[in-house]
């Protein structure tokens, strides 16, 4: 990031290319919305560049440019709260009076071998519903200790709070997520076989 | 185990898992977890929970957009590489401000000039002014003294500023005279600097509307020779229409009408001199001046309402032919302390620059009057700058005004032992003899008003001199016929 403070451009695309899959992740398993994701990605590249004279190298380049996603994934969700428009990730109410299943889940998984998509076409809306069904304080916090690897030293600096309450986050992500996966039939064995409990 | 060393291990089940614990503590937390159940539960919980959410596979990213980016983070670093942009300095951000507030004022100021509303009129007038003095400056003396006939026109100045004091200011001359003040802002450069140099443009600055007033006042009686001049069917010239008298200047070398214009014309012009000077003596100045230019006939007419020039010019020849029967030319000794006297009888203005711009139109008019027969050059009387002698005029003229004849006659006598030049000396004569007569030595008065006759007997002095014999012997009353003043 120094490099492209000085103006080395290469810089920056050797900065986009190691970083931009897991801050992708990271947004799209906060935000639950791919077509959203990918424009909060966008931006936030975006504000990384105008941003850039503001950068100290006291901090990691990392934890900067995640906590630029998460403010921007804080506001795409508040924006979204307001819509108040049906996702396809939200959840619809079934026939027998469950939760029901995200409309997703009926669309194949297109670009996946048939094993391997029949699998993630089963067990992905089940992890993905886990997820989504965490505050998003907790979710936050796991996503990016799991998905993203950032320390809980850094993930409290990145979401705000102290290092203690990112953990107690971790702590309470980590149970609830145990206990949403158990009443979706989840598990480490069902999910090592490609087997479900759902549906 | 002791039961707080357990929760201690939970608490860094957290760290153990994700691997964020030391070598150390990791390995104490592995001794700790092969013999307590619960932390190895927990930890399993953990480890679960983590394989199971390990099967969300990892999303790549979407290429759209990554070019743009790209390309925009080239330029960025271009720039970046060129070095920071100039700032906006601080005067640059000043600027506009600054900029803006200049322009206000500008506005400001033009608008308060051109509030006032009598700003142009007096441009007009003024330049008039300037223009027929330039004139009568360059018109040779012998054009300007048709023999006999230039003679009436100063009779003709006289009524008017004599009629000045009495006369109340009339709303005609007032709205022609007033913005006087403020056309003077707007003089020439030539004029400027001799006011400036002359300090009379402080003084009648500072003056205020009291230069203005007191210019109206003094205007006053151009009203009533206007008056009088229509009352008398003289369509020559119309005085309260200056610009009228002015553009009449041209023609002056053509005729005697065009002289007597000049002559008219010059002397308002001294008259406005003083007015200009504003303050509340504005009008004693214009009194005084007045008297240096045309004599004592203030005395004469006394403040009677004056007649128009053309008037006067048919009037002053009567008066002429009627004093000269019994004015021999009197010796100049017999004008007490005269002897070998040099005098420069002009009043005027205080200061010696002063008279260097003022008196010039009038000693023009008394070139006109004398024929320039004994009279210097203006530019001479001028450069002289004795100020004793005006000084000696001007209080004269106090003393005049405080009564005080017999004060008015010595300061008159000692004016006229100074070197003056032949128009000064005149007007000094016959102011003389005017205090004389005052006085009641009528030899005394006589003998100045004989002095005035046998110095420039065609002049227009002599001819108020004739005036004033006419009338203190009685002849006023049964004036002779009108005929061509004596050469």
């Amino acid at each position: 990031m120094l490099a492209f403070q000085a103006g080395d451009a290469r810089a920056f695309e050797v900065l986009v290319r190691r970083h931009r899959t897991p801050v992708f992740n990271f947004i799209l398993r906060f935000v639950g919305h791919r077509a959203r994701a990918e424009d909060v990605l966008q931006e936030t590249w975006l504000k990384v560049v105008r941003s850039a004279g503001e950068y100290q190298a006291k901090a990691r380049f990392t934890t900067w440019v995640y906590t630029i996603a998460r403010n921007l994934c804080v506001d795409s969700a508040r924006k979204e709260s307001y819509r108040q428009a049906a996702s396809l990730e939200a959840p619809v109410n079934g026939a027998d009076g469950d939760e029901g299943r995200a409309l997703g889940e009926a669309l194949p998984d297109a670009g996946a071998s048939p094993e391997r998509g029949a699998h993630n076409a089963r067990l992905r809306p089940l992890l993905e519903r886990a997820l989504a069904s965490l505050p998003d304080e907790q979710r936050e916090v796991f996503i990016l200790r799991e998905y993203s690897g950032i320390p809980f030293k850094d993930i409290a600096e990145v979401t705000g709070v102290s290092e203690n309450t990112v953990k107690s986050r971790m702590r309470y992500a980590l149970d609830g997520l145990r206990r949403r996966l158990a009443e979706l039939g989840v598990d480490g064995d069902l999910a090592e076989d490609g087997r479900t409990v759902v549906g | 185990m002791k039961p707080q060393n357990l929760h201690a291990h939970e608490d860094r089940l957290l760290d153990f898992a994700y691997g964020e614990l030391a070598a150390p503590d990791a390995q104490a937390v592995e001794a700790h977890l092969q013999g307590c159940t619960r932390c190895t539960q927990a930890l399993a919980d953990i480890r679960g929970v983590r394989v199971t959410m390990a099967h969300l596979s990892t999303e790549s990213a979407p290429d759209a957009g990554l070019d743009s980016l790209l390309a925009y983070a080239q330029q960025a670093a271009r720039r970046a590489a060129e070095g920071p942009a100039p700032a906006p300095s601080r005067w640059r951000r000043w600027l506009l401000p600054v900029m803006g507030l200049a322009s206000v004022a500008m506005v400001g100021v033009f608008a308060l000039r051109s509030v006032a509303p009598v700003a142009e009129a007096p441009l007009a007038l003024r330049t008039n002014a300037d223009l027929s003095r330039q004139v009568a400056e360059a018109v040779p003396p012998e054009a300007r003294h048709p023999t006999s006939s230039a003679a009436p026109p100063a009779p003709a100045e006289a009524p008017m500023a004599m009629a000045m004091a009495p006369a109340p200011a009339h709303a005609e001359p007032f709205d022609g005279e007033a913005p006087k003040e403020s056309y003077a802002k707007k003089a020439s450069s030539t004029r400027a600097k001799a006011e400036l140099e002359s300090g009379r443009a402080e003084g009648w600055e500072s003056a205020g509307s009291g230069g203005g007033l007191s210019g109206a006042v003094a205007q006053g009686p151009r009203g009533g020779a206007a008056a009088k001049s229509k009352a008398s069917g003289q369509s020559v010239s119309d005085p309260p229409a200056l610009g009228q008298k002015e553009k009449s200047v041209p023609r002056k070398p053509e005729s005697v009408e065009g002289g007597a214009l000049d002559n008219q014309v010059a002397v308002a012009e001294a008259r406005r001199e003083p007015l200009r000077l504003g303050g509340s003596t504005s009008r004693e100045e214009a009194e005084s001046s007045f008297d240096d230019l045309a004599g004592m006939e203030k005395d004469t007419d006394d403040m009677a309402p004056p007649p128009a020039a053309p008037a006067l010019a048919a009037e002053a020849p009567r008066r002429d032919a009627a004093v000269q029967r019994p004015a021999p030319s009197a010796p100049a000794a017999a004008i007490p302390g005269q002897g070998g006297v040099e005098t420069k009888g002009g009043r005027l203005p205080p200061t010696a620059s002063r008279s260097r711009s003022l008196p010039l139109p009038a000693k023009k008019l008394d070139d006109d009057r004398l024929g320039g027969a004994p009279a210097t050059p203006p530019q001479d009387a001028d450069k002289g700058g004795r100020p004793s002698s005006m000084e000696l005029s001007r209080q004269a003229q106090d003393a005049r005004r405080s009564g005080n004849r017999e004060l008015e006659v010595n300061l008159l006598r000692q004016a006229l032992s100074v070197e003056t030049s032949g128009t000064e000396r005149l007007g000094l004569l016959n102011r003389l003899c005017d205090a004389e007569f005052a006085l009641g030595r009528r030899r005394e008065a006589q003998a100045a008003c004989n002095q005035v006759l046998s110095e420039a007997p065609g002049s227009s002095a002599a001819q108020v001199a004739r005036s004033r014999l006419m009338r203190q012997d009685g002849a006023l009353e049964a004036p002779a016929a009108p005929s061509q003043p004596t050469e």
